[in-house]
């Protein structure tokens, strides 16, 4: 367990240290919290914009950044040696290729952390629009400049970071962004007591789940493939996940999509909600099987 | 004197990180004159500031003071570039294109004519002993082919001026010693030699001069003969000396000249008992 | 140039790009007529066709070729293999204009196969000119307009203080969506160039009529162009294709006259269109061959601006980072337009939406390159792609973009440390 552990450490790490890591982050988050801007665009809901941008920020930039990382993590290490060196150490083929995955995971994971608590933050902001709204005067000013400035600011905290203690700054960016998401929604809802949309939380788990399969499949892809053969892979798996018409061994999107059940003070169904998450595990454990199997039959030269 | 070709003055290199703080100090104040025709060894543990010096001749870092002069010009003059080839510490080919792409891509971009390059490329081809592997794509190769190939894309251009960082890296004994040769004969036809390496001993045995790099300064520069020579002592070899004559010898010499006299038996190299051994084996 | 060129092209060759490139080309070919469906005419089938297949495979190559030119310099950076390519007697400029001219000449030989395959699927018809009336630019009707609104004095106060550039701005957004109004009866002529009268038969009138209040209006007058005339009966808000024929009793028009396109409304209704949106003339051009290598031409165009511009992101960011911020590019040249397209700027917008649009004004002017030229567009709907517009093109995508975009590339290779610590 504690070589799992030592490896999937260095591979969340890894992941959160490339600069794509930090941009992505930043441009996720930022495109999240200055929706509520754009009050010409409310759809009849003040928060539906931002919901929405909140579940396609996860979608499409957490499956960029978790999917390089994957690929990154498991195909470079092995075209560049870095494997070789490992898995010459009793450390069995599967184990490093799960905690390889997991570690990419792991990041992902705070990429999900840092996304929600934003787009709670988000429609907490677009609801406090609504209800002060009076003339042109709109009250977005707080949730706006805690969100978008709490996430500027923790990436100045870590260029500080950078400068005086040496820390790794896109490290550092990453996990203080994440950070700053609770603490602006709980300063934001400090001031106005507006109702947060908890009930969000369960259905961007299973579309980050959904995106975990993506990530499984993108680590499977680069034991055997070279790292721009599986992006070229990836994008024409993405673009059949949205016609599904593998649906047993491909993550059909439109299953882990719940946000439109959202529209008009809705909820998914919870045993909607169980059957997506039970077929992103299903397919997580396929892929990463796969992978195993992959890599167990692969000469590493 | 004869011209300088690499004419280095107060040369220095500090690198620094992202917010302009210095990181390491790699050169500080070398200066350095290569003329015409030397074989320049440029010689020091890891950290010194060997490489750091080579890729600022190259023009590939921005030294942070200092002057570097290339036949007199600055080195990112198109005219200096013209004159020196290079071969890196490691040999950096592109995987997809054969040997014989690779020279003849080398060539194009040294300008020469097509017809020059194409019969360059075989020249040299040969002479690294890479002829009848040439069509093949340089990544499938060994690392002492690769190094061969990249020798050789260093010599296309027929440079007046060759940088080697490390040019035995990866070879056997008998391409190093094939190498060593390449030098000398280069070095004979007026060809002027920089290289750095790590095998004190390939640097003794090809270098004319050496200059000694530590923490980025140098330490000791000057002829190799004229600084490893130790002009008070002296050494006789004497062939088919018996052990009990040579002790006599040494006996009757200490007792001449009441100092004391030690004697050895001189050794073959073991470069040239494994060149001897190998092809003795292969018939 | 030669030898960075030919280095580019057997990396993309051996990298397997081009093949890669070419099977997608054959599969869309092959798959994607039996996946889109048209509405059964055979026009509609044409126009989802051609957006369908020959739009995917253009898509695909602009992205594919993009991501691989912004991998190029940078991975050629990060092995330590520019270095020994710099410190030949070689200039930067050569060293980047080569990788350009390989991935352009990829592009080449993907779009020669996609219009040999469009080609020979058949049962194409030919294209045709599309002339819009001759008005005078909205930019002088708009300053027009103000001068008469700030001389009115009934110009509410507001209006008065807000800055001229503004109101100008408005002014010609309200100018390019004004209508004109076709009482019952009467008739509306507008000019139209020389060419457009300059053929012997097949002229059609493109007319996009609307009423104020009923969406389903009947419509009925007469349309006359030159020496051809025809009638029209149809409901509004639809496009309306009018073949014109020759008439009698109408006279060649003089040749130092415009010719003019009148409607003349003789229905019940008033109608009303938007001259510089509604009104077009169509004159026969050229085969859909031709048109289809004028459009191949543009898209070379444009995709030489967009591996030009890869090329410059690799010199300056590394790999993944350079990829994200061309694909980023890529989307706000999409949006950019469309965001102007959908809200126009009013006195009333609100700070932060007005500043949207300015961003979105400078997005579309700094994209304009590549969201101008609609070759895709062109060739569903059968327009003739002018040789003017792939001069253009040509000019600007091809030559001058990619020379500026290049230098400065250049520079950037020549200023950053070619090598690392070590």
């Amino acid at each position: 367990m504690r070589r799992f552990w030592a490896l999937a450490r260095s591979a969340a790490l890894e992941a959160l240290a490339e600069p794509l890591s930090a941009i992505l982050f930043l441009v996720a988050l930022l495109a999240v919290h200055l929706l509520p801007a754009f009050h010409l665009h409310q759809f009849g809901e003040p928060g539906r914009l931002s919901r929405e941008c909140g579940f396609s920020a996860l979608l499409v930039f957490g499956l960029v950044f978790a999917t390089s990382a994957a690929v990154h993590s498991v195909g470079r290490e092995l075209e560049s040696g870095t494997a070789a060196t490992a898995l010459a150490r009793p450390v069995p083929r599967s184990l490093f290729f799960c905690a390889k995955v997991a570690g990419v995971l792991a990041a992902f994971a705070l990429f999900l952390f840092a996304v929600a608590g934003a787009t709670l933050l988000s429609i907490v902001t677009s609801e406090m629009g609504r209800i002060v709204t009076q003339g042109d005067v709109v009250a977005w000013g707080p949730g706006i400049a805690a969100g978008a400035g709490g996430t500027l600011a923790a990436f100045a905290l870590a260029a500080l970071g950078n400068a005086f203690l040496r820390t790794r700054f896109c490290v550092g960016a990453c996990l203080l962004t994440a950070l700053a998401q609770p603490v602006a929604l709980a300063g934001v809802l400090f001031l106005s007591h507006s109702p947060v949309p908890w009930n969000l939380l369960p259905a961007l788990a299973v579309l980050a789940l959904g995106c975990a399969a993506f990530v499984a499949m993108a680590g499977a892809f680069a034991v055997c493939l070279k790292p721009a053969a599986v992006s070229a892979v990836l994008t024409v798996a993405v673009l059949l996940a949205f016609i599904s018409p593998l649906r047993a061994v491909m993550p059909d999107i439109n299953r882990f999509w719940l946000v439109d059940a959202f529209a008009g003070g809705g909820a998914p169904a919870p045993a909607d909600l169980c059957a997506a998450a039970g077929a992103g595990a299903l397919l997580v454990a396929f892929w990463l099987a796969a992978g195993s199997f992959l890599l167990a039959r692969r000469e590493i030269p | 004197m004869s011209e300088p070709v690499i004419e280095i003055a107060g040369l220095r290199k500090t690198f620094r990180d992202f917010w302009l703080r210095p990181v390491a100090e790699a050169v500080r104040g070398v200066d350095l004159t290569v003329e015409r025709g030397d074989v320049f060894g440029l010689l020091g543990p890891n950290g010194s500031g060997k490489s750091t010096t080579i890729k600022m001749v190259l023009g590939l870092l921005a030294p942070s003071g200092g002057k570097i002069r290339l036949f007199g010009l600055p080195p990112r003059a198109r005219a200096a570039r013209a004159r020196l080839g290079y071969l890196p510490e490691l040999s950096y080919l592109h995987p997809f294109l054969t040997a014989r792409e690779t020279l003849r891509y080398y060539a194009g971009l040294s300008s020469l004519g097509r017809r020059d390059a194409k019969a360059r490329t075989e020249e040299l081809l040969a002479r690294v002993g890479l002829s009848s592997v040439a069509d093949r794509a340089v990544g499938g190769f060994s690392k002492g082919m690769a190094r061969r190939v990249a020798l050789a894309a260093a010599l296309v251009s027929n440079p007046e001026l060759l940088i080697l960082d490390e040019p035995t890296s990866g070879l056997d004994p008998i391409g190093t010693r094939d190498v060593k040769e390449l030098i000398r004969a280069l070095a004979k036809d007026g060809v002027t030699v920089l290289m750095t390496s790590h095998l004190l001993a390939d640097t003794e045995d090809v270098c004319t001069k050496i200059a000694i790099l530590s923490q980025g300064r140098v330490a000791a520069c000057g002829r190799t003969t004229d600084l490893l020579t130790r002009t008070q002592d002296a050494r006789f070899t004497v062939e088919g000396l018996a052990e009990t004559e040579a002790r006599a010898l040494a006996d009757e010499l200490a007792r001449r000249y009441g100092k004391p006299v030690s004697f050895d038996h001189p050794s073959v190299p073991l470069e040239k008992f494994f060149a001897e051994t190998v092809r003795a084996a292969r018939g | 140039m030669v030898e960075s060129f030919l280095l580019a092209w057997r990396a993309l060759l051996r990298g397997h790009v081009l093949t890669a490139l070419l099977a997608l080309t054959a599969l869309a070919h092959l798959l994607l007529p039996a996946v889109v469906r048209s509405d059964g005419t055979a026009d509609g089938g044409r126009e989802v066709f051609l957006r369908a297949v020959p739009g995917s495979v253009y898509t695909v190559l602009c992205v594919a070729l993009l991501a691989c030119a912004c991998g190029l310099v940078a991975r050629a950076r990060e092995s330590h293999r520019l270095a020994l390519s710099v410190v030949r007697p070689v200039s930067a400029g050569a060293l980047m204009f080569g990788p350009l001219l390989a991935l352009v000449a990829v592009a080449a030989v993907v779009l020669a196969f996609n219009a040999g395959l469009t080609c020979a699927r058949g049962g194409w018809t030919d294209c045709r000119h599309v002339y819009a009336p001759v008005l005078e630019p909205p930019e002088t009707a708009a300053q027009r307009m103000l001068k008469d609104i700030l001389a009115n004095p009934d110009t509410p106060k507001e209006v008065r203080s807000a800055p001229r550039h503004r109101l100008l701005s408005i002014l010609v957004g309200r100018e390019v969506d004004r209508y004109e109004s076709i009482l019952p009866g009467k008739s509306l002529a507008w000019e139209f160039p020389a060419a457009a009268a300059d053929v012997p038969t097949g002229v059609v009138a493109r007319i996009r009529f609307s009423t104020q209040f009923n969406m389903r209006a009947s419509l009925s007058g007469q349309v006359a162009f030159g020496p051809w005339s025809a009638s029209v009966s149809n409901n509004t808000q639809s496009v309306l294709e009018i073949p014109l024929a020759a008439a009698q009793g109408r006279r060649d028009r003089p040749a130092a006259e415009a010719p003019k396109l009148d409607f003349r409304n003789t229905g019940r209704s008033t109608v009303m269109l938007r001259p510089r949106r509604d009104v077009e003339v169509l004159t026969p051009a050229d085969s859909f061959g031709m048109n289809l290598l004028r459009a191949t031409g543009e898209m070379l165009c444009v995709i030489a601006f967009l591996c030009a511009f890869g090329l410059f992101l690799s010199t300056a960011l590394s790999r993944p980072v350079a990829i994200f911020a061309a694909l980023v590019f890529l989307v706000v040249t999409e949006m950019a337009p469309a965001v102007l397209e959908q809200y126009p700027e009013t006195l009333d917008l609100p700070f932060t939406d007005r500043m949207g649009l300015w961003l979105s004004r400078g997005v579309a002017f700094a994209t304009s390159a590549v969201s101008g030229p609609q070759p895709i567009s062109d060739l569903a709907t059968g327009t003739c792609v002018e040789w003017s517009a792939l001069g253009h093109a040509a000019l600007v995508d091809a030559v001058v973009a990619p020379c500026v975009l290049l230098t400065l590339a250049a520079y950037l290779v020549r200023r950053r440390a070619a090598a690392s610590r070590g």
